[in-house]
């Protein structure tokens, strides 16, 4: 049985959601393009993760979200509103993404508190203070370090910190890339109990890059598999697991 | 007027062999090196110490060599924990170190008057006819660098050279010596701009810590990279161009009856706007360099 | 002792705001701006300029500084963000460049003469005992004044603290919501104003004169360099070594280490100080006093 043709097939409906991309294409510079068009809609208030194997385009793609890459093609769209040509600082600021990077998360010559304070840039100085106090209070390892600079702390204390610095803002969503890399098994068990009580908290819409499937997918209601740029599978969390071609695209993707 | 006209070829020639030699270094090897100058000036002061010591042009070459060698290894050295901008303003300041001593050790150097009546290479009894020969001799000596270089850059060194400007830690994981490959260059341009000194000393019968400012550096820069960075031929025809454009100064000065300040205003205009003019608008020069041209 | 202490702070004053400027541009545009040493000549001349008018000299400054700030930022601009696509050192020549055109510029308009402020000749204060005149006073107040305002501006503010992020992490900047070309076009506009300030300060309690830039330029660089390139901070400590050095070489007898008399270092020989000591740094101190980085390729 032939696949039909694109063009031949039904005009694909537009997504609804949160974060929505259509037809997304992307590259650095002037390589190749690493993403090949990828369609993806996250509803208010989900949780999806977006799995695939290293160098498949997963970074990229929260990147072109955020606005640190710049699509060739398609849209991104938050909030119903087409946010492609805004700026990355601008997308943060009205439009409420918070953007926890992969590499690169803190700002090393600032201080903890430093760090967290950026990320509440745009608040009132009330709501500053009392954000502040809260996730001091949720993070205490954090909050005991508070004048040391960001230099001095450990990987997975820089991946709290960044995860703190994005929260503090309370952004409408919030984009993770690999929030649990480098954390140990208890830290990892309190972030994703963590993103799950916002969730629950705020209506916080949230998408992460995970490469821990499992624990991801168990606090995730949907997700998105890619393999070289394209999405690969797109189901619902709780049923990925079981999916015979997981296994496959991670393994046959070399 | 053809005088003047094989005054202006002779200082071409001169200029082009010391063009040839930072283009080796910064085209080729990228070593930004802003104390080109002092490589000349271990020629010039070699001729003229050799001269105040009553010993012939052979010693006061010799002389040359043995200074321009050391100062290369100095330079070398310093390059080996310095990024291309930071070792840039390491051989500036050993450049304006050596004219500080040259303008200072009155008793070697005679200072800040420098050393005059330096004798014609070539005393034909008619001054013409030596600097004809003289001219000669500068143009055998260019050609003779310019093939020498071509040769090295079409080699295999030309390529690890290449490597050094695009990719140094990828050399270096390489295996290439790194150290050794920034010696061998320096030593490489070197040799011709002391030569070029010395034919200077020879040419000018006199030499002065003033030859010696950075701003001749920067004149260099200009013809390398009006030139084309990269590219010998480039690096010729830009010391022609910037030295016809400079020779031609003072006559529209004349022509215009401007102030005196307008010829040296206008020189730093050539150069400056040269080398902005030149690096945003055609950065690769009136002559790009040929990619490829490995013979192996 | 105190005359040496007063010559030390006035020659620091001297060259901490030009290292102050240059280090700070190198901390979010990363070459090391030659041009900024034309800064410090363009501004005292503006300065001299507007003074000449009839300004009052603070209001003349203060309107050279701002007209230099912005001269910094349009070059950025135009020139030196498109050069330093092929890297920081093609930036780097630009910037030399850049300021060969500037002293075209004042040479044809302004000449080669030396000039000097107006100030009323007034008997020189006696501080601890040492005469120190009014303009060298005005000279080190200025400079006070501008580094304290400027870590104010660094260390307390919402915008200093946004440099500080944007220099250490530009990509993070922005995910955090700072626009970085605003916040480098701030801090391009300050270098050009400190190093203008730092011109005018020279100019106020000596003369002005074309080759002022040029003769800051290597002792400026060593102390931006032992201060750590990008560290603005840094760079007033640089500025205090670099004229400890030149002062100490200049009125210290070494006769008594070598078993003389006398011996002192000839005058020429001391502004090669601060050009041996840059050598000295690059070769064991790259990245500044205080930092212990891996060394760079
Ligand atoms: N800044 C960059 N410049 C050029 N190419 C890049 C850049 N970042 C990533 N790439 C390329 O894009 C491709 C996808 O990279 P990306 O970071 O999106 O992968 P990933 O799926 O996040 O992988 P991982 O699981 O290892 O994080 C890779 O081939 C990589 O080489
Ligand atoms: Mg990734």
């Amino acid at each position: 049985m032939n696949a039909p043709l694109a063009l031949a097939g039904p005009a694909p409906r537009p997504l609804e959601g949160m974060i929505v991309t259509q037809g997304l294409r992307a590259g650095y510079g002037d390589g190749p393009d690493i993403l090949h068009g990828i369609d993806l809609a996250v509803a208010s208030g989900e949780i999806v993760t977006i799995l695939g194997p290293n160098g498949c385009g997963k970074s990229t793609l929260l990147k072109t979200i955020g606005g640190f890459v710049v699509p060739r093609a398609g849209q991104v769209l938050i909030d119903a509103r087409d946010t492609t040509s805004v700026p990355a600082h601008l997308r943060v600021r009205e439009h409420h993404v918070g953007f926890v990077p992969q590499t690169d998360n803190v700002f090393a010559t600032l201080s903890v508190a430093e760090n967290i304070l950026l990320g509440a840039r745009f608040l009132v100085a009330s709501q500053r203070r009392e954000r502040l106090a809260q996730i001091m209070k949720a993070y205490p390892s954090l909050a005991a370090k508070k004048d040391r600079r960001a230099s001095a702390l450990s990987g997975g204390e820089r991946q709290l910190l960044s995860i703190a610095r994005a929260l503090i803002a309370d952004p409408a969503v919030l984009l993770l890339d690999e929030p649990s890399a480098g954390l140990s098994p208890l830290m990892m068990d309190e972030v994703f109990d963590e993103i799950v009580c916002i969730r629950d908290r705020t209506g916080m819409t949230i998408l992460m890059v995970e490469q821990n499937a499992a624990q991801a997918l168990a606090i995730s209601d949907r997700a998105y598999v890619l393999a070289l740029g394209r999405v690969a599978i797109e189901q619902r969390a709780s049923e990925l697991l079981n999916n015979p071609e997981l296994a496959g695209l991670y393994l046959g993707a070399h | 007027m053809s005088e003047f006209a094989l005054h202006v070829a002779t200082i071409a020639a001169l200029y082009a062999m010391l063009a040839l030699s930072l283009n080796l270094q910064a085209g080729f090897a990228g070593l930004i090196n802003f104390g080109q100058i002092a490589l000349f000036g271990c020629g010039t002061y070699g001729a003229a110490l050799a001269f105040s010591h009553a010993l012939g042009p052979l010693a006061g070459f010799a002389l040359g060599l043995v200074l321009v060698v050391l100062v290369a290894l100095l330079f070398a050295r310093l390059g080996r924990n310095l990024g291309a901008d930071y070792w840039g303003i390491a051989t500036l300041s050993i450049g304006e170190i050596l004219r500080t001593i040259a303008t200072n050790e009155i008793d070697i150097t005679g200072g800040a008057q420098g050393i005059g009546g330096i004798p014609a290479l070539f005393d034909t009894g008619s001054p013409l006819s030596g600097r004809l020969i003289l001219f000669a001799v500068v143009l055998a000596a260019l050609i003779a660098t310019w093939f020498a270089f071509r040769r090295l850059t079409q080699s295999k060194f030309g390529l690890s050279l290449r490597l050094l400007r695009e990719e140094p830690q990828l050399a270096a994981a390489f295996g290439y010596d790194l150290d050794g490959l920034r010696r061998r260059i320096m030593l490489a341009a070197a040799l011709p701009a002391a030569l070029s000194g010395f034919l200077f000393a020879h040419y000018l019968t006199f030499v002065g810590p003033d030859q010696l400012f950075a701003s001749e550096t920067f004149v260099i820069w200009t013809m390398v990279v009006v030139g084309g960075l990269g590219s010998h031929a480039g690096a010729v025809i830009g010391a022609i161009v910037v030295q016809c454009l400079f020779a031609l100064v003072p006559f529209a000065k004349d022509a215009f009856g401007l102030p005196s300040e307008f010829v040296a205003a206008m020189r730093l205009v050539l150069i400056g706007g040269g080398l902005i003019g030149f690096l945003l608008l055609r950065p690769q020069g009136l002559i790009p360099e040929r990619i490829g041209g490995v013979r192996g | 002792m105190i005359p040496i202490i007063i010559d030390i702070v006035l020659r620091t004053g001297d060259i901490a705001l030009a290292a102050v400027a240059l280090s700070a541009g190198y901390s979010l545009v990363k070459f090391p701006n030659i041009a900024l040493m034309q800064y410090a000549t363009v501004g005292p001349f503006l300065a001299y300029l507007f003074a000449s008018w009839g300004a009052p000299l603070v209001a003349a400054a203060l309107a050279a500084c701002i007209a230099v700030g912005l001269i910094a930022v349009l070059l950025n601009i135009t020139v030196f963000d498109r050069l330093l696509k092929s890297g920081s050192a093609i930036a780097m020549i630009g910037s030399l460049a850049a300021g060969m055109l500037f002293t075209a510029a004042l040479l044809v308009t302004a000449g080669p003469d030396s000039r000097h402020f107006d100030f009323p000749v007034e008997a020189p204060l006696n501080v601890f005992g040492s005469p120190v005149t009014g303009p060298q006073l005005l000279a080190v107040a200025i400079s006070l004044a501008a580094f304290v305002l400027l870590a104010a501006l660094l260390f307390l503010t919402d915008i200093g603290r946004c440099m500080r992020a944007t220099a250490t992490n530009p990509d993070l900047a922005r995910a955090t919501g700072i626009d970085a070309r605003l916040v480098v076009r701030v801090i391009i506009f300050l270098s050009g104003v400190l190093a203008a300030l730092g011109g005018i300060g020279i100019a106020v309690k000596g003369e002005l004169n074309i080759l002022m830039g040029q003769d800051l330029m290597l002792p400026v660089f060593a102390a931006a360099i032992l201060g750590g390139l990008g560290n603005p901070m840094g760079a007033i400590f640089g500025a205090l070594v670099i004229a400890t050095a030149e002062t100490l070489a200049a009125t210290l007898n070494f006769g008594p280490l070598i078993g003389k008399a006398f011996l002192f270092i000839p005058a020429n020989y001391i502004t090669a100080a601060s050009f041996l000591i840059l050598v000295l740094a690059l070769l064991f101190r790259p990245h500044g006093l205080f930092v212990n980085e891996v060394k760079r390729v």
